[in-house]
């Protein structure tokens, strides 16, 4: 992951990055960091992303760097991607993105309808040429995030996105908010409700992420040990000036240098150090309860400590999980799910609906 | 927490397949989740 700035023309009401310094990019360490990993035996295939900020800003950067890459010869396969708020792609960067559509990947961020994505971000709406991007990239899923304000639109946000075309990545809510206030949940649960009957009334939709927890691994064995997904141990981060983090959230983007160097960067190395020991013991939703360390740090000061204000939105979405997949089993709308899979789901539902039906 | 979703007549349909399917393997398919999605920087490029 490339950093290209620190800066951002939106000022989004949940953004995590509160350091917006202007810092000049150091493009030939770029280069050579691609150059390390696309020689590399330790990978066949990289996907190398510009992140930021909005990372448009640095069109000739990114420009730079791209045709520079595909000038050589490299031992690894890889592609282009960035993350945007799709409001700079425009013009020249449009004409140049569709020439290279099959090498450079950019992935919307959207949060539903016009009226919530304005209240989220920034009244930007207007400013994205939506079917650009569906026609440019059709399966690459759009992230949307959920703000507190936005939450009793969510169905209708994600059921947006749906028709518009879009299959949807993370759809997460905002971090550093205090979820526990009252009131959340019951909002939450009124939007689930209403998306399970949505999804059973179409079944060929592709479910969202936030009502698509894989709950059969509760009804696993625990395990000690993260994902090899976690961006901390797949990701290296390297700032504008070329500096190594062990992902975008650990960045003087977010925290300060003095809160960075804290940080003894070996302890992402060591799986025990990041259980949370209270949630690993006393929670059978630990295995899907999402998790990002970055998001510990900046709420509670460490790594491990989950954000304890979320379990009644991670309860309440593990619930109606279990109630849609529970419609899906006996529909025989499961997919490719095996005997042994199905089997463990039931399990779970079950322990679902046991410890949170009142 | 209520849905007619998980109501007694489905829990006893999913009892009835359950029974049909046997106790499962509790070991396989124990592939520990990370970040549940709640990553901000991990996307996979679809081309």
């Amino acid at each position: 992951m490339l950093i290209v700035t620190h800066t951002c023309n939106l000022n989004c009401i949940y953004c995590y990055e509160t350091k917006r310094d202007a810092i000049s990019v150091n493009v030939d360490r770029f280069k050579e960091v691609i150059s390390k990993y696309l020689n590399s035996n330790d990978y066949d295939y990289i996907v190398i992303e510009f992140f930021g900020g909005e990372p448009w800003i640095k069109k000739d950067v990114i420009i730079e760097i791209c045709e520079w890459t595909w000038q050589q010869q490299w031992k690894n396969d890889y592609r282009f991607f960035t993350s945007t708020n799709g409001t700079l792609i425009h013009g020249d960067i449009q004409q140049w993105l569709h020439d290279h559509n099959q090498q450079f990947c950019c992935g919307l961020s959207l949060d539903g309808m016009p009226n919530t994505h304005n209240k989220n971000r920034c009244n930007s709406y207007a400013q994205i040429d939506i079917d650009f991007f569906l026609s440019n990239w059709p399966n690459q899923p759009a992230k949307m995030t959920i703000s507190p304000d936005c939450l009793a639109n969510l169905s209708d946000d994600i059921i947006y996105m749906h028709e518009l075309g879009f299959r949807l990545a993370g759809t997460n809510v905002a971090e550093g908010i205090d979820w526990s206030k009252k009131g959340y949940c019951e909002i939450l649960q009124n939007e689930l409700e209403k998306l399970v009957k949505y999804y059973i009334e179409h079944p060929e939709i592709e479910v969202s992420p936030i009502l698509n927890l894989p709950i059969e691994k509760c009804a696993c064995d625990r395990v000690f040990v993260r994902n090899k997904d976690c961006a901390v141990k797949s990701i290296m981060a390297y700032d504008c000036d070329g500096k190594e983090y062990p992902c975008n959230y650990f960045t003087p983007m977010t925290f300060s240098e003095d809160k960075l160097s804290e940080l003894d960067l070996s302890d992402f190395s060591d799986d025990k150090k990041l259980i949370d020991n209270y949630c690993f013991n006393n929670c059978y939703l630990y295995p899907i309860c999402p998790n990002c360390y970055g998001a510990n740090y900046l709420t509670n000061g460490n790594l491990a400590e989950r954000d304890k204000s979320m379990c009644n939105l991670v309860k309440t979405r593990a619930y109606y999980c279990a109630a849609l997949q529970a419609q899906r089993i006996i529909n025989n709308k499961i997919g490719e799910s095996d005997t042994n899979t199905i089997a463990l789901k039931i399990e779970a539902i079950n322990k679902i609906k046991e410890i949170y039906e009142k | 927490m209520k849905t007619s979703y998980l109501s007694a007549e489905v829990m006893c349909i999913l009892s009835d397949l359950s029974k049909q399917l046997g106790t499962p393997n509790a070991s396989a398919g124990s592939i520990p989740w990370g970040c549940g999605g709640a990553c901000e920087g991990l996307s996979t490029p679809f081309i």
